[in-house]
C-alpha cells in the first residue's frame, strides 16, 4: 500500500520534470503531473474519510486541492503560464514528502 | 460570441427575426436554416415574396439551398477566403458605402506604427510570441491610445487591463479623413485583403469565380441608403479553430456596407437551441457571471472588488458603468450579507485559474482531476467530440448525475458504449456510480426561453411532470438548500459564500416547487430598502441600494405582477412591424440593436424606405418604430468636451452608434479583445487536405491544440485522410437526438445513421448507396451506411478534385433510430478566444465495407 510520501514524491518529480522543461503549451508533463496529484488528492480523501480525520490530513488535502487549481492554470492557461506559482506549488508538495 | 462583442459592442445577433423580412438581399451561410430554424427561416421566404435575392453558400445542397436564388458551394473551412474575397471586391471596386462608414466605423483611425500585418510576416501579425503562440496586442491600437474592449462574451480570455484607459477619455483617437494614411484602417484592409481575388478565392474555397462574383453583385447592389443586407449564421461559422474571425469577417463586409443597425440590415446568430442565448446571458459559461460581467481571476488584479473593477472597467462609453452591475449583482446574490465592510460579498465569487471550459475540462476528466459532474439537457457521449474520450472520461468519475427525459447515452455509457460494446472494459470495471434522474419536459414547468434575437418569452406549465420527473429549477433549488443544511455552521472560509446566498425562493405545491418568476423578479432587480421592482437598468447603482441579478434583464419584470416576458400583442395590421409589445428584450426592449445607425449623423433618416430610429427636434429626443439603443436625449451634434477629460457616455458623441465600445465606432479592425488577431486571416482547418496557399502559417497560429494518446490529430495533407469531413443536424431529430430518437413517429422518419457520399467518389471507391461504409480518423472508426447523394459535389481545390463527406452527429445507441456517432472520429482542440470546438472541418478516410472491430483505432501509434 503506497505511502502518502510516495504519492508526494511522484507528484514531486512529476513538477520537477515541468519546471525542467517549461513547456509553453500544453504538453503530456502536465497531464502526467495532474495525474499524480490526483493520486495524492485521493490518498489524502481516504484519510479525510473517517470522523477521526485529523486537522493535518485536512489541511493536506486542501493543499493539494489548491495545487491542481494551479496546475489547471499551467495546463489550460488563461493568460500567461504561472511559473511562479508552480515552483511555490512543489515546494509545498515536497515537504509532503 | 466575442466576434460581434469586439466589432460591435455585444455579443448577440443584432436584429429581430421578424426583420430579416425587411431584408433586399439574405446571405445564410454556415447555416442549414431551412431545417434547423425553420421558425426563423420562413422571415426569408417572406423577404423573398417581397422580391429579396437568398444566397445560400455552404458545402452541402440542402432544404436552405433549394429554396435560395444563388448555391455558391465551397470547401468546408474556407469561409474566410470567401469572406475576404467579399471585402476585398467591395473595397477595390469602391462599392463600400462611404458616407455610412466613415461616420460609424473606425475606417479612418490610425494604427500604431508597429503594426504588421500577416501580409508581411509570413501569416501572423505583429506581436506573436512562436513560444506561447499568443499575442501581444499593443501594436493593434490606435495610435497612442489604449482601447479596452467591450466586455462582452468570454471577456475573460481576453489579457488586456482597462487601467490604462484614460488616454480614450483624452482625446478623439487619431484619424485621416482622406483615408491616405498608410497606417489608416481603410489603408491596413486593403493591404491585408489584397490577394482575395475571386481567383483565389476559387483556388482555395473551389466556389467557381463566376458564382463567387454573382454573391458580390447581388450584395453590393442591396447595400446603401436604400437598401439592406443580412447575414445569417450558425454553428457552421463558430464551429473552427477561426470561428471567431469568421463572424468577424462578416462584421467587417457589414460595417463597410451600413448593414447594421438598419431595417433589413444585421447579422443574425442563430442559436443552436431553445434557450442558448440566455444560458450565455444568465450563463451557464464558467468564465462569465451575469449578463457577460466577467469573471474574476486569481491570476489578474483582482483581488479586492476595488483592484477587480478599476482593472475591468473602462474608462469610457457605457461599459463605464460596470461597477453599478457588479455591486447591484452582489446584492442581489449575498442581500443583507453583502455589506460595504465585506466588499459586498465579492471575496465569495470563485476565481478563475485556467480553462475550465468543456474540451479542457474532458481531458482534465480523463486526468482524473473531476470526481462528478452533472448533466443537464446535454448528451456528450454523443454530443461531444472525441465522444471516446468522453466516454473514457465519464469512467474515472467517482459519481454522474444525468437529467433527461429518457434514458440517454451518457447515462448508460458504463453499460452500453462503445468502449464497452468492443469488450475493451466491462460495466464491473468503471466504478462511476451514475443517478440518472427523469426531467420535466418545458410543458410541465414554468420558465422563459431568450431566443436568438434576445427575446425573453415567458411560458407556464399546462401539466405536471409524470411520475418522479421533477424542474431543473426544482432541482437545483433543493439541491441548494440541502447543500445549505449540511454546511450549516461551518466556519471554513470557502463555505461562506454558499451560506451566505439569498437562497429564500418561495414554493408551493406537494413537491414544494420553486417560483420561477420569483426568479425572474430577482434577475430584473429591485430597490433594496423598498423591494420595488426597477423599471431600467439606468438606475441601478454601485452604493449597495439596488439588487439585481442581470443588469441587461433589468426591466423585464418592472412591477409587482408586470411580466412582460409574457406579453403576447403583435402589432395589428398597419402596426410598425417592431412588435414591441411581443414579450420584452434586452435590453431596455429594443429589438434592432445599434439603431442609431438607421439615421445619419444629424439624426435623420438615410431613406425613407429604411427609417427606423430619427431625431425629433421638436421634441428633444431620438424616437422611430424601435426603442433607441441610444442615449435618448443626447443630441446628435452633442460632442465630447476633451478639455473636461470626459469619462463613460460623456466621452461618445451624439453620432457615435456604437455605445459599448469605448469610442463608439463600429471596429473594422479590432485593437483590443481578440487572442488571434485584429483582423481575419485564412488560416486552414487543423485538419486540411491542403496546403495554405495564401500564407506559410498554415493553421490559426493561437489555437488550443491538446494533442496527446487517445486525441491524436490527423496531420495536413496526410493521404491517409484526404476527404474533408463535415458534420450537422437533421430536422427530424433534435439535437443530441434523444427526444425524437426516443420517439417513433419522429425516430422513423430518419430511422439510422448514415454519411453522405458524393456520387463521383462513391463510383471511385465502389461504395454502394445504403451500403456499409467504414470512415476512420487518428482517433478512431466507425462504420455507417452511404448515402450517395449528388448534394455533395466535388470542388477543384488548389489544383485539383477534393472531396466532401458529410455525417449527421445526432445518432447513439439509444432509442429507435441508431447508428455510430459520428463524434468518435472528431478531436478535442479549440479556438483561442471561446476554446469552442471544431466540427466543422476536419480529415478522413472513408472505404467501402464494415469496420475489422480489432482495428478500433488502426492509424494510432499505440
Amino acid at each position: 500500500m503506497p505511502r502518502s510520501e510516495d504519492f508526494a514524491l511522484s507528484a514531486r518529480q512529476a513538477l520537477d520534470d515541468i519546471l525542467t522543461r517549461k513547456p509553453e503549451k500544453s504538453s503530456h508533463e502536465f497531464s502526467k503531473a495532474t495525474q499524480c496529484l490526483c493520486a495524492l488528492r485521493d490518498h489524502w480523501i481516504a484519510e479525510c474519510g473517517g470522523a477521526a480525520a485529523s486537522p493535518a490530513a485536512r489541511s493536506r488535502l486542501d493543499q493539494v486541492n489548491a495545487v491542481i487549481s494551479v496546475l489547471i492554470a499551467g495546463h489550460f492557461p488563461l493568460g500567461k503560464i504561472p511559473w511562479a506559482e508552480i515552483e511555490r506549488s512543489r515546494a509545498i508538495i515536497a515537504e509532503m514528502e | 460570441m466575442p466576434s460581434l462583442g469586439t466589432s460591435f459592442g455585444r455579443g448577440a445577433g443584432t436584429t429581430a427575426l421578424w426583420d430579416l423580412a425587411n431584408a433586399d438581399c439574405l446571405v445564410v451561410m454556415g447555416s442549414n436554416m431551412a431545417e434547423n430554424h425553420p421558425v426563423a427561416f420562413r422571415f426569408l421566404l417572406e423577404a423573398k415574396q417581397r422580391g429579396a435575392t437568398l444566397i445560400h453558400v455552404d458545402p452541402r445542397f440542402t432544404r436552405t439551398t433549394a429554396l435560395c436564388d444563388i448555391h455558391a458551394p465551397i470547401r468546408a473551412g474556407s469561409d474566410i477566403a470567401f469572406l475576404g474575397g467579399l471585402i476585398h471586391h467591395m473595397l477595390e471596386h469602391d462599392l463600400w458605402w462611404r458616407d455610412f462608414a466613415m461616420a460609424y466605423t473606425n475606417i479612418a483611425d490610425i494604427i500604431e506604427e508597429g503594426y504588421e500585418d500577416p501580409e508581411t510576416t509570413g501569416g501572423v501579425f505583429s506581436g506573436f510570441n512562436v513560444a506561447e503562440g499568443d499575442y501581444a496586442s499593443d501594436t493593434w491600437q490606435y495610435k497612442g491610445k489604449k482601447v479596452p474592449s467591450s466586455i462582452a462574451e468570454h471577456h475573460a480570455e481576453s489579457r488586456e487591463s482597462a487601467r490604462d484607459s484614460d488616454s480614450m477619455s483624452k482625446g478623439p483617437p487619431p484619424k485621416d479623413p482622406t483615408l491616405r494614411h498608410p497606417n489608416c484602417v481603410y489603408q491596413i484592409l486593403r493591404r491585408h485583403f489584397v490577394r482575395y481575388t475571386p481567383d483565389m478565392v476559387e483556388r482555395i474555397t473551389g466556389c467557381p469565380r463566376e458564382t463567387f462574383l454573382r454573391v458580390a453583385e447581388v450584395l453590393a447592389r442591396n447595400s446603401g441608403p436604400e437598401r439592406t443586407g443580412t447575414f445569417c449564421y450558425a454553428v457552421g461559422w463558430t464551429h473552427h479553430t477561426t470561428g471567431v474571425q469568421i463572424i468577424r469577417a462578416c462584421a467587417i463586409l457589414q460595417g463597410l456596407l451600413g448593414n447594421i443597425g438598419r431595417p433589413g440590415g444585421g447579422i443574425q446568430a442563430l442559436r443552436g437551441h431553445s434557450s442558448i442565448q440566455g444560458s450565455t446571458d444568465i450563463p451557464t459559461l464558467y468564465n462569465m457571471l451575469p449578463t457577460y460581467l466577467p469573471q474574476p481571476d486569481a491570476f489578474k488584479n483582482h483581488a479586492t472588488l476595488k483592484d477587480f473593477l478599476e482593472e475591468e472597467t473602462p474608462a469610457t462609453g457605457w461599459w463605464h458603468n460596470f461597477p453599478k452591475y457588479m455591486v447591484s449583482l452582489l446584492k442581489a446574490w449575498y442581500g443583507s450579507r453583502a455589506t460595504p465592510v465585506n466588499d459586498w460579498g465579492y471575496g465569495w465569487v470563485p476565481k478563475l485559474t485556467g480553462d475550465l471550459s468543456q474540451l479542457p475540462m474532458t481531458l482534465a476528466m480523463a486526468d482524473g482531476v473531476v470526481k462528478g459532474q452533472f448533466i443537464f439537457g446535454q448528451n456528450p457521449a454523443v454530443g461531444a467530440v472525441n465522444s471516446e474520450l468522453v466516454e473514457a472520461g465519464l469512467a474515472k468519475l467517482d459519481w454522474l448525475v444525468v437529467r433527461d427525459f429518457a434514458m440517454l447515452e451518457t447515462a448508460d455509457f458504463w453499460q452500453k458504449g462503445r468502449r464497452v460494446q468492443r469488450g475493451e472494459v466491462t460495466p464491473a470495471q468503471i466504478p462511476t456510480e451514475v443517478f440518472f434522474l427523469p426531467a420535466a419536459m418545458p410543458g410541465e414547468k414554468d420558465g422563459s426561453f431568450t431566443n436568438t434575437s434576445r427575446l425573453v418569452q415567458w411560458h407556464d406549465k399546462v401539466l405536471e411532470p409524470a411520475g418522479d420527473s421533477r424542474s431543473d429549477l426544482w432541482f437545483v433549488y433543493h439541491l441548494g438548500r440541502r447543500l445549505r443544511e449540511l454546511y450549516a455552521g461551518s466556519r471554513e472560509a470557502r463555505d461562506q459564500g454558499l451560506l451566505s446566498l439569498t437562497w429564500d425562493y418561495p414554493v408551493r405545491g406537494k413537491h414544494a416547487e420553486p417560483d420561477a418568476e420569483a426568479v425572474l423578479r430577482e434577475i430584473n432587480g429591485y430597490e433594496v430598502a423598498s423591494g420595488k421592482q426597477l423599471g431600467d437598468y439606468q438606475t441601478l447603482k454601485e452604493d449597495g441600494s439596488t439588487a439585481c441579478g442581470g443588469w441587461m434583464y433589468c426591466g423585464v419584470y418592472p412591477g409587482e405582477g408586470d411580466n412582460r416576458a409574457r406579453s403576447r400583442v403583435p402589432d395589428g395590421p398597419g402596426g410598425n412591424g417592431s412588435h414591441l409589445e411581443w414579450t420584452w428584450a434586452w435590453p431596455s426592449n429594443r429589438r434592432t440593436l445599434y439603431n442609431r445607425c438607421s439615421a445619419d449623423p444629424a439624426g435623420k433618416p438615410w431613406s425613407e424606405r429604411k427609417k427606423m430610429v430619427w431625431w425629433d427636434e421638436a421634441k428633444a429626443e431620438w424616437t422611430g418604430t424601435d426603442n433607441p439603443d441610444f442615449v435618448k436625449t443626447k443630441r446628435p451634434d452633442m460632442r465630447p468636451d476633451w478639455s473636461k477629460h470626459p469619462t463613460g457616455m460623456e466621452a461618445l458623441g451624439g453620432d457615435d452608434p456604437f455605445i459599448m465600445e469605448a469610442d463608439g465606432k463600429c471596429q473594422l479592425f479590432v485593437p483590443t479583445g481578440l487572442r488571434d488577431g485584429p483582423l481575419p486571416t485564412h488560416y486552414e482547418p487543423v485538419e486540411s487536405p491542403v496546403r495554405n496557399l495564401l500564407y506559410p502559417q498554415q493553421h490559426n497560429p493561437t489555437a488550443k491544440l491538446w494533442e496527446r494518446p487517445g486525441n491524436e490529430y490527423n496531420p495536413p495533407e496526410d493521404p491517409r485522410f484526404p476527404y474533408v469531413f463535415t458534420t450537422f443536424r437533421l430536422t427530424e431529430l433534435h439535437c443530441g437526438g434523444i427526444p425524437s430518437r426516443v420517439s417513433p413517429h419522429t425516430a422513423e422518419l430518419q430511422p439510422e445513421a448514415f454519411v453522405e457520399v458524393p456520387t463521383e467518389l462513391a463510383r471511385e471507391l465502389g461504395i454502394e448507396h445504403l451500403g456499409w461504409t467504414t470512415l476512420s480518423t487518428m482517433r478512431g472508426e466507425i462504420e455507417v451506411r452511404a448515402m450517395v447523394t449528388d448534394r455533395l459535389r466535388p470542388l477543384q481545390v488548389a489544383g485539383r478534385t477534393i472531396y466532401q463527406l458529410g455525417m449527421p452527429w445526432v445518432f447513439g445507441w439509444d432509442g429507435y433510430a441508431r447508428g455510430a456517432p459520428a463524434n468518435a472520429l472528431l478531436a478535442i482542440y479549440g479556438d483561442a478566444n471561446t476554446s469552442i470546438h471544431t466540427t466543422k472541418a476536419i480529415t478522413c478516410n472513408i472505404r467501402p465495407g464494415r469496420q475489422q472491430r480489432w482495428q478500433r483505432r488502426p492509424h494510432a501509434a499505440e
